[in-house]
């Protein structure tokens, strides 16, 4: 146990303390600098004019925080949280204060460009919205002819305009739908929803003892649970953390476990070996499989999982007696991006069944269901093409796969093949699989096989960099959005909308715009004919009086049921109850049960490569004159003993090479990491230009991670890759 | 013991139930997908654009059991009789439902 141990170095420390000092005497640092706007820096007189409020939600990550934005004379100067968002407990974060610069970012793409050159080459040309409006059409409809609708795959990102993306995907007739969702946390849903028979809302609030495995909310930042974790630990909360490396929710736990990386099932077993023995667990009768169960877990002893992940067996022990006892307000947090191993699903499945032990379904303090929120989904009708094929192209790769999702790695690989038949054509939204899928080359290589390429964004992302076409979305404050429910746990179910804060930059255009203008030019424009007004108002029929009160309070709670949504009627698994015995996975050639299998040890020389980001990034979008003031560019974190062996010294060049690929960064020495395991955040080492700030800055972890991933879902196994470090001279 | 062999009854009884409903779903759920939505789901909504008007329907309104159920006497239902589509099609409607039911390993609710 590392108890209440921080391990930062001297130099680290003396560092914070003179950057403070700094501050502190007035001195100009380049935080400061970031947060006073250049005209009053510079002494100028104070901006004149009426200081307006408006209510906005924010979109720098998928938490959708809530948001007053001020503005004078027609600039946004500041974005303050919006008090009555409960979800988000009334605040933003770094990330949020920063949108101003994100909007005013001169890097935004201004107007519609066409690629002359090679792709990748950056040989653009500026053309008129008609011009590429019509030159998208062409093409879409061309490789619709030649390769059927499903030639074409669509890729919609977090947005509250990918509705219509699908939409639009949905009537001109493909079903190669897929997003970032399968580099993220398909295999926790898969897990989850194969439990309990839905993906659950920890009720962090009302816990009063918490695992925390995989998972660091308190840098990638999930609303409400973050800051209810803080506010959990006061009322007295206690909070376990197992983890490779001390991250800020392990300086936050009252213990840390320095767990091997890959290990967790282990734990999480052996955990379950001796809570079955105790007194006290759930119910067997509410629960499929409990007795096979039982057996099933009588090897996984504390003893032998000691050996297998390092947490000595008598903490295992003592940690399944302290959880059992603070049941049912007790939980393992499930977390969310959750793209690490080939047994992912299952990794999470011993997660979830350990959930089931504690018996905190639908119950304050553990796992909740979803919540009504009331808002509808306006119905639409869809084409059929009898010469569509009959499924989508990654159909039946993996035994769990979502049928609406997919999985981006299975895709690729199918694009690649052109088998079980061609995708030419790709339509991304906001997505940036360049940047954030494993094996940067060989998204690069799918693109021989695509003919057209169409990417919508606010940047020149690097996925963007490589398209035929790029047209310039709007951002979330120049925005009129759909109603976008939330789910917030035990916080609220709410609902809020977006109106434009400011008019539309330079000539970037509403994605619902684009798709409008596509439509008319692809012969199916009547399923874009209505506005955002009128799809609000069908999406709350029902909700009186919810439109009014979002303009009011810039959010709408339904004040629905929280716990025991279920009263005892079936759960939506095959048998009605709580899964411990998967049925399903014994029929597709799974293990019903999860199967401990040891990770593969490094070889001397070699290092398991994790990722994961700061509190400062959202994967791609890296690109924030505020942001990169706090962390400029990427580092390789790498133990100190593991660094002498290697003759590296801190903030040495290193190259970081596995069988993909190999990217150059610094190296930074550290304590907290095991010393087989080396880290790195995402969103650096751009090959975009146009992403000034991250360009060739630091290293991504798309160049280095191996294309590997989860058996059952085809989501993203971002901590298989075993790589070589060396200084570079 | 007796809640043992109830529950085991019971499973078998589901279990045989849902092989012999796998076996025979062979149908398109995509052609489902749009067949249902043409056909089903204009009256079946929460403002339902045609006549007769019902209740919100959709993949998850249901267990797969429970869609078995109601397709093995599909023709009791209310509205078979405005249906336009023939008899051969129906197990493309069927399969769309079985495999996005509520306890589907991809619920599906339909916009």
């Amino acid at each position: 146990m590392q108890d209440g141990k921080t391990p930062i170095s001297r130099r680290r420390f003396l560092q914070t303390s003179m950057a403070a000092a700094a501050v502190g005497a007035g001195l100009q640092s380049p935080l400061v600098k970031g947060l006073v706007p250049r005209v009053q820096a510079a002494g100028s007189r104070p901006d004149q004019g009426e200081i307006t409020s408006h209510f906005t939600a924010c979109d720098m990550c998928f938490n959708r925080c809530g948001m007053i934005a001020r503005k004078q004379n027609g600039v946004i100067k500041k974005l303050d949280p919006n008090p009555k968002c409960l979800k988000s407990r009334g605040m933003i974060c770094a990330r949020g204060n920063a949108a101003v610069k994100h909007i005013y970012n001169p890097d935004r793409l201004k107007y519609p460009l066409m690629r002359k050159g090679k792709r990748g080459e950056g040989n653009w040309e500026r053309v008129s919205w008609e011009e590429a409006l019509d030159y998208t059409a062409e093409q879409l409809m061309d490789i619709a002819e030649k390769h059927t609708r499903c030639g074409v795959m669509f890729t919609p990102g977090v947005d509250s305009q990918a509705r219509f993306v699908q939409q639009f995907a949905d009537v001109f007739g493909s079903y190669n739908i897929t997003n970032h969702e399968s580099l993220c946390l398909l295999s926790r849903n898969r897990a989850y929803l194969d439990t309990f028979g839905e993906v659950p809302y920890p009720d962090v609030l009302h816990s009063r003892y918490i695992i925390i495995a995989g998972a660091n909310p308190l840098e990638a930042f999930i609303t409400p649970d973050t800051t209810d974790l803080i506010e959990a630990k006061k009322n007295g909360c206690r909070i376990v953390v197992l983890d490779p490396r001390f991250t800020r929710t392990a300086a936050l736990a009252h213990e840390w476990h320095q767990i091997r990386p890959g290990t967790d099932m282990a734990f999480f077993l052996a955990l379950c070996h001796v809570i079955v023995k105790g007194e006290r667990f759930c119910c067997p009768d509410k629960t499929f499989g409990y007795d096979k169960f039982v057996e099933h877990v009588a090897k996984y002893t504390p003893e032998w999982a000691e050996k297998e992940c390092g947490i000595p067996a008598r903490d295992i022990s003592r940690i399944a007696h302290e959880i059992t006892e603070a049941a049912p307000r007790a939980m393992v947090y499930p977390g969310r991006r959750t793209s690490d191993y080939e047994d992912s699903t299952q990794i999470r499945r011993a997660m979830a069944i350990t959930n089931v032990l504690l018996d905190n379904w639908d119950r304050p303090g553990g796992l909740l269901a979803s919540r009504e929120v009331g808002v509808r989904s306006p119905f639409y009708h869809i084409p059929w093409y009898d010469d569509n094929p009959f499924d989508r192209v990654e159909a039946g790769k993996a035994s769990g796969l979502f049928d609406d999702i997919g999985s981006f790695q299975l895709m690729r690989e199918a694009v690649i093949s052109g088998e079980p038949y061609p995708i030419r054509g790709w339509f991304s939204f906001k997505t940036n699989f360049m940047q954030t899928a494993p094996d940067r080359q060989k998204t690069i290589r799918m693109l021989d096989n695509i003919d057209f390429f169409v990417n919508i964004d606010i940047f020149m992302s690097d996925t963007a960099w490589f398209a035929d076409v790029v047209l310039p979305g709007n951002s979330f404050l120049e925005r009129k959005d759909p109603v976008h429910p939330l789910q917030g746990s035990s916080a609220c179910a709410c609902a809020f909308i977006r109106d434009p804060v400011v008019e539309d930059m330079f000539e970037s255009r509403p994605p619902f715009w684009i798709l409008q203008e596509l439509s008319k030019r692809m012969g199916f424009g009547e399923s874009f004919d209505f506005t955002i007004e009128e799809y609000r108002k069908k999406q709350v029929e029902g909700l009186d009086g919810a439109l009014e009160i979002m303009h009011r309070d810039g959010i709408y709670f339904n004040p629905s049921k929280v716990y025991g949504i279920y009263a005892g009627s079936p759960l939506k698994t095959l048998s009605g109850v709580k899964e411990i015995y998967n049925q399903r996975y014994e029929r597709s050639g799974d293990d019903p049960m999860p199967v401990y299998r040891r990770p593969s040890n490094p070889p001397e020389g070699q290092f398991r490569l994790v990722v994961g980001r700061t509190a400062f990034f959202t994967q791609s979008r890296t690109n924030n004159e505020l942001l990169t003031e706090f962390m400029e560019e990427n580092t390789l974190h790498m133990h100190p003993e593991s660094a002498e062996r290697l003759g590296l010294k801190n903030n040495d060049l290193v190259e970081v090479a596995s069988r993909a690929g190999k990217d150059r960064l610094r190296l930074e020495i550290d304590e907290g990491i095991e010393k087989r395991t080396v880290y790195m955040a995402t969103g650096f080492g751009s090959l975009s230009p146009q992403m000034s700030l991250v360009y060739k800055k630091g290293a991504s972890i798309a160049e280095i991670l191996e294309d590997t991933h989860d058996e059952i879902t085809g989501n993203a196994a971002m901590h298989e890759t075993l790589v070589s470090v060396r200084k570079v001279s | 013991m007796r809640k043992m062999i109830i529950v085991t009854m019971a499973f078998l009884i589901f279990a045989t139930q849902v092989g012999i409903a796998l076996a025979m779903l062979d149908g398109n759920p995509r052609q489902g997908r749009f067949l249902f939505r043409q056909e089903c789901r204009p009256c079946h909504m929460e403002n339902p654009q045609r006549q007769p008007a019902a209740e919100y329907l959709g993949p998850d309104a249901k267990r797969q059991a429970e869609w078995n159920e109601v397709f093995e006497n599909v023709q009791a239902l209310p509205c078979y009789e405005h249906w336009e589509i023939s008899e051969d099609l129906l197990i493309h409607i069927h399969t769309y439902l079985y495999q996005g039911a509520a306890d589907s390993p991809t619920p599906e609710r339909c916009g």
